[in-house]
Parts: C-alpha cells; structure tokens; sequence
C-alpha cells in the first residue's frame, strides 16, 4: 500500500470520515470506468461504483494492507460486477451505442464515421467475451495493470492470466479480422 | 530465445511495459521467425484498436451528485446500525447479564479450591472405635507413638544417614 493510502486508511480508523471522502475522489473515476467497462452501461457502472465504495466503508477497518487499496478496490469492482452479470446475463447493445457516442471528434466526417464505426465493433466484441475475460483484458488494456496485480485481483495465478488474456486478444482479433480487411 | 519465451514476452511488449534488454531479445527472436512475427503483428494491431476506444465518461455534473448520494447511504446505514442497535439494548443487555450469571453458576465448582487432604492419622481415626480401644488397654499409648510417627513423616521427616541404626 502507498504511503497516501496508508496514511488515509489510518486516519479513518481514528474516525476521521474527511480521510475516506479522500480515498473515494482519488480512486471513484478508476473505479467508475473498470465497472462501465465491463457491465457496458452508466446506470449500472454508477451504481456499482457506489456499492464498491459502501463495502469499502465496510471494510476498511479490517483491511490487513497487505495489497495495494486500489488492487483491493479493484478485486471488490470485479466481483460486483461478475454478480451483476450473472443476475442480469444479457448484453447492453443500447449503452454500446451511447460508448460509440463517444468517439473522439476527427476532422473528416468520414473518418468520424470510420472510428465510431470500428470503436463500435471492438466494444461489441469485447462485450461477447466471457465476463472473467473481458474483466481481465480490460484492467490489462484499459487500467494498464501488470499481470501480476491482475492474478491478485482475479484470485488466480500470472500465468493464468497471461494464457486468458493471450486467448482473448486472438478471440477478438477473429471475431474482428473480417471487419478490418473489409475496411483496408 | 525460443517461440514460447517471444509469446510471452510478446504479450507483455504489445500490451504493457517491457524492460528494454527483453525487448532486444525478442526483436533477435522475431527477425528469424515468421510465425512469431505475424502473431506480434496480430496482438499490436487488436491492441492498438482495443485502446483507441474512447474512454467511458460520466455524464456531467455526475461525481458531486455521486458524493452526496453517497454520504446518504453510508449515513443511513450508520442510523440503521444506532437503531438496531439501541432497539436491541433493553433485550441483549439483559440475555448478556443472565448468560454472564448462568456462566458463573455453571463454572462455580471447577472455580472453588479443592478440599484440604486429611492426614493420615486423621484417615485411620474413624477405625479405631471404642470396643477396640478397650480390648486393646495400650492402643491409646501405641496409637500416640503411631500417629505421631506418621505427622513426622508428613511432615517430611528423614532419618539422619549418620545416625546409627
């Protein structure tokens, strides 16, 4: 655990809440977006964000600090969010839309049209991989984690990680080769 | 460097950070083989139009109303616990007090001390009953000599090993 972090978690256990209204603002938008990425919405990615915040509260006063919070902030987003989709199991095709929305202004609009068209596709197959290895491609690509935080996130070993991620990129890349030759 | 070893590091140059000596070696690796030459081809590609997505944003003005709701539910959550807890007072402190005396009671004999060892002559006393005693003119005496024989020994008494026998 960093130093800040240890500092913020003991002053909360002496019963300072300004010291966990901290630990939120500093970690709530990494949190936010590794939930969004993976239930694909902003309802549900805002509302697990709360509930990862709430357990935290919980929590904090019998976190060991043997890990990095933000490793332990990260495991609770993935297991929220591997129940959620597991109560709901279905994709969010009408919030992949509002991802696409998104797209970085270009100059052309047909470059425009282009991008969102290609961010489109690679959100909707990321969507279609198993919840466990999209979690993991997604803190691997979009939370620039190592594998190894990624195994103590996941509950499993490096090695599992890189053979899952590995497995997933080639997964992605033949359910979006057809696409991308079309487009060259 | 063999192919599984360039693999492996091929994921982690292609979708992390890599020491720079690993990465010589897999250039070496891959400038005499196609096959992995093609796959580190295959995995920067899919990364690189995996990151270029835009990342997801709030819509605006969301994080302050996602504190206040937040400050809501934990201080709800905090009378919820203050209320269940002073509900449940008149009831749990009178079961703890009853389990605490229960306890106590349950307890009391293994707590007391044990009971005082009698003596020897005090074991042998309820024997000698008074039909013995007037059949036996001298017990008195030899009961005496007896017991106070065994008080010694009690006592811890040891002949001297100098004194002649």
């Amino acid at each position: 655990m960093d130093q800040e972090d240890a500092a913020l978690v003991e002053a909360f256990r002496r019963g300072e809440e300004s010291a966990f209204a901290a630990l939120v603002i500093k970690y709530r938008e990494t949190v936010y977006r590794l939930a969004r990425r993976l239930l694909g919405n902003h309802e549900d990615g805002a509302d697990i964000t709360q509930e990862v915040f709430l357990r935290a509260y919980r929590a904090l006063p019998r976190f060991d600090g043997r890990a990095h919070l933000r490793t332990w902030l990260y495991r609770i987003t993935v297991n929220l969010c591997l129940d959620h989709y597991a109560r709901r199991r279905r994709l969010f095709w009408a919030e992949l839309e509002e991802g696409v929305a998104q797209a970085p202004p270009q100059a052309e609009p047909e470059a425009r049209v282009e991008a969102a068209a290609t961010a489109q596709a690679v959100v909707r197959a990321v969507a279609a991989l198993p919840p466990r290895q999209r979690a993991m491609v997604a803190l691997r690509l979009y939370q620039d984690l190592p594998y190894a935080e990624i195994a103590q996130i996941m509950g499993c070993s490096e090695g599992t990680v890189k053979a899952t991620v590995f497995a997933a990129l080639r997964r992605l890349r033949a359910a979006l080769a057809a696409q991308w030759s079309e487009r060259l | 460097m063999r192919c599984p070893e360039a693999r492996d590091a091929l994921l982690e140059i292609t979708t992390g950070r890599t020491p720079p000596d690993l990465r010589r070696a897999v250039a070496v690796h891959l400038a005499g083989c196609p096959q992995c030459r093609a796959l580190a081809s295959e995995l920067e590609e899919t990364t690189a139009r995996l990151r270029a997505v835009p990342t997801p944003l709030p819509p605006e003005g969301f994080w302050p109303d996602f504190m206040r709701r937040l400050e809501e539910r934990l201080r709800r959550r905090e009378r919820t616990v203050d209320r269940l807890r002073r509900a449940l007072r008149p009831i749990l402190l009178p079961a703890a007090g009853l389990a605490a005396t229960v306890a106590l009671v349950v307890s009391s004999p293994y707590l007391r001390p044990p009971p005082p060892t009698p003596s020897a002559a005090e074991q042998i006393a309820p024997y000698v009953t008074d039909t013995i005693r007037s059949q036996l003119p001298h017990l008195e005496e030899a009961l005496g000599l007896w017991q106070s024989g065994l008080e010694v020994q009690e006592a811890g008494w040891q002949p001297d090993p100098l004194e002649p026998r």
